[in-house]
């Protein structure tokens, strides 16, 4: 873990408000792992925010943000050239279990996999979304060994349906999920993954503002207790995780 | 010399900067970033009796040049803190403030005097958080309640007790003597604002708690204003907090009278900003041939205190 500064390479719209930022930061890119994080610099905003690393290379990270509010309107407006200090590699990442791996990414929640995937190697990833104009998976470049699928809302493209419904249908043992995406997507996986007896990891997201668990301003309950999404987390076994 | 020595009376620190209570947990976190011994002091989440929660979330919510949290003193208990924090923190060669926080003056005793013979800079007694129901914030408005609760912790423990106090109320002079007269060494200002944060588009409270506490640079005048006035009323040292990011914002506090420094939620913005506070100030003072001591007080020279 370092905060050190990144160089803005580009920074390209994928969707309407789906944008992609390719930082060069050698010191966070050589080590991090499918699930961590940075916490970001937004110039003018007390806080920085925290986004899942969705590729990396040697020398260089890739974020896939969704236009949300204003910090992350600021941020879809900044130049190439521009510097941004960056905290991280930050939180606990994936930790592959037995099983063949099955990738859920709901909406922006995919950017959370991309990098689990091309470490995996081989894998199947479905994205959800309300419809195929939402799907921006296709813009990274992941690795020949990982099988894309769709999954859309109204049926434009692949299976029609939510994740929920496509992992209802999909589930069968033998399968290890990792998944992120809204609470009501992870909280209705987390019932049939306990259901059909299948293990999997579940990516959170949370406001934040150390980035690093010293504050406790990102707690969600589980099992447990208390947890820190970015010192626990972001990843957490999926049957940990308490939704309300 | 060491230019940047800061003096609370019952003791001299090397430099007068610390992190404000709560935004910095024990320093495990931030001493994988720099050595904890670069500060002045540490100051430490708050310590209640008995385990605590805190708050449902969301507990943070940005607004222009500040931020609020509602984290409500989660921590994990008297036990907890002297099991698996302080003696971490102890051998970190750093001087530590222990911030105690409680429902009752008796919880706050009851810490205070478990802690009473461990090594320590002193304790801060939180009589301030805006985020708990019973305790904290209920104190520090009523000056006969701080008097009592100050008195009643000097009972039980003789390491120097400072008094951190809120700024949600008409007049900080009361409630700071109150303080003094029954025993504090010094007082911390000032504590978070209380505020509120809407999420338009759920038409409800963004809090889970409701209400939270404004920090960062929008504080910064309301803590110097309340810094300038306790400095006329009280002779006990002052810590001063609220919005400080940066060198100049550091010296405006000492010219107000603070004898030391706490940094919050700056070091959420950058989390190296102590260090580089430490690092400015120490240049700062030789570029102009000054030191800490000789700063605290001095925009109040020529007016009579």
């Amino acid at each position: 873990m370092i905060e050190t500064r990144a160089l803005v390479l580009d920074n390209l719209p994928l969707t309407e408000d789906i944008f992609k930022l390719h930082l060069l930061v050698p010191e966070i890119a050589a080590g991090v792992r499918g699930g961590q994080f940075v916490h970001l610099e937004v110039p003018g905003f007390s806080l920085r925010r925290p986004f899942t690393v969705a590729d990396a290379d040697e020398q260089s990270i890739t974020l896939v943000i969704r236009r949300l509010g204003a910090g992350t309107a600021a941020l879809a407006g900044i130049e190439r050239g521009s510097s941004l200090a960056i905290l991280g590699p930050l939180g606990r990442g994936f930790t592959p279990e037995k099983g063949r791996p099955l990738l859920l990414g709901g909406g922006i929640g995919a950017a959370a996999l991309t990098l689990l995937a091309r470490q995996l190697g081989e894998c199947t990833f479905v994205m959800g979304g309300p419809n195929a104009r939402e799907l921006w998976l296709e813009t990274l470049a992941l690795p020949p060994g990982v099988g894309v699928g769709w999954a859309t809302e109204d049926g434009s493209r692949g299976f029609a349906g939510n994740l929920v419904q496509y992992a209802a249908a999909n589930l069968v043992p033998g399968l290890w999920v990792a998944a992120c995406g809204p609470e009501p997507m992870l909280s209705g996986l987390q019932a049939l993954l306990r259901e059909r007896g299948l293990a999997g990891q579940f990516a959170l997201e949370a406001r934040m503002a150390c980035g690093l668990g010293a504050c406790n301003g990102c707690v969600v309950p589980t099992r447990q207790g208390n947890a820190r999404v970015c010192r626990d987390g972001p990843v957490f076994a999926a049957q940990e995780v308490v939704f309300p | 010399m060491n230019r940047a020595a800061a003096d609370l009376g019952f003791a001299r620190l090397k430099n007068p900067f610390m992190p404000a209570s709560g935004c910095f947990g024990w320093g495990r976190e931030y001493s994988r970033l720099f050595a904890l011994d670069t500060l002045g002091a540490v100051v430490t989440k708050a310590v209640t009796p008995e385990p605590r929660r805190g708050n449902p979330g969301p507990r943070l919510a940005e607004t222009p040049a500040g931020m609020l949290n509602a984290i409500g003193l989660e921590n994990s208990g008297l036990e907890g803190a002297l099991r698996d924090d302080l003696p971490w923190l102890q051998g970190q060669g750093v001087p530590i403030l222990v911030n105690v926080a409680g429902r009752t003056p008796e919880e706050y005793a009851r810490v205070a005097e478990a802690l009473a013979d461990q090594d320590l800079l002193g304790l801060e007694l939180n009589l301030s958080c805006p985020n708990v129901r019973e305790g904290g914030i209920a104190f520090g408005v009523d000056p006969d309640l701080v008097y009592a609760l100050v008195s009643r912790v000097g009972e039980v423990c003789p390491l120097p007790l400072v008094v951190k106090l809120t700024p949600n109320l008409a007049d900080i002079v009361e409630p700071a003597l109150a303080a003094q007269a029954a025993g504090a060494r010094a007082l911390t200002l000032i504590n978070t604002l209380r505020g509120l944060a809407i999420d338009s588009k759920k038409r409800r409270p963004l809090l889970g708690n409701i209400s939270g506490g404004l920090s960062g640079p929008a504080i910064k005048p309301v803590a110097l204003y309340q810094v300038w006035q306790a400095y006329r009323a009280v002779s006990i040292p002052i810590i001063g907090c609220g919005g400080i990011a940066g060198v100049e914002d550091a010296l405006e506090f000492l010219l107000a009278g603070a004898a030391a420094l706490q940094v919050g939620s700056a070091a959420f913005a950058n989390p190296l900003v102590l260090p580089q506070l430490v690092r400015g100030l120490a240049d700062w003072l030789v570029t102009n041939d000054t030191t800490v001591s000789e700063l605290v007080g001095e925009a109040h020279r020529g007016r009579e205190v």
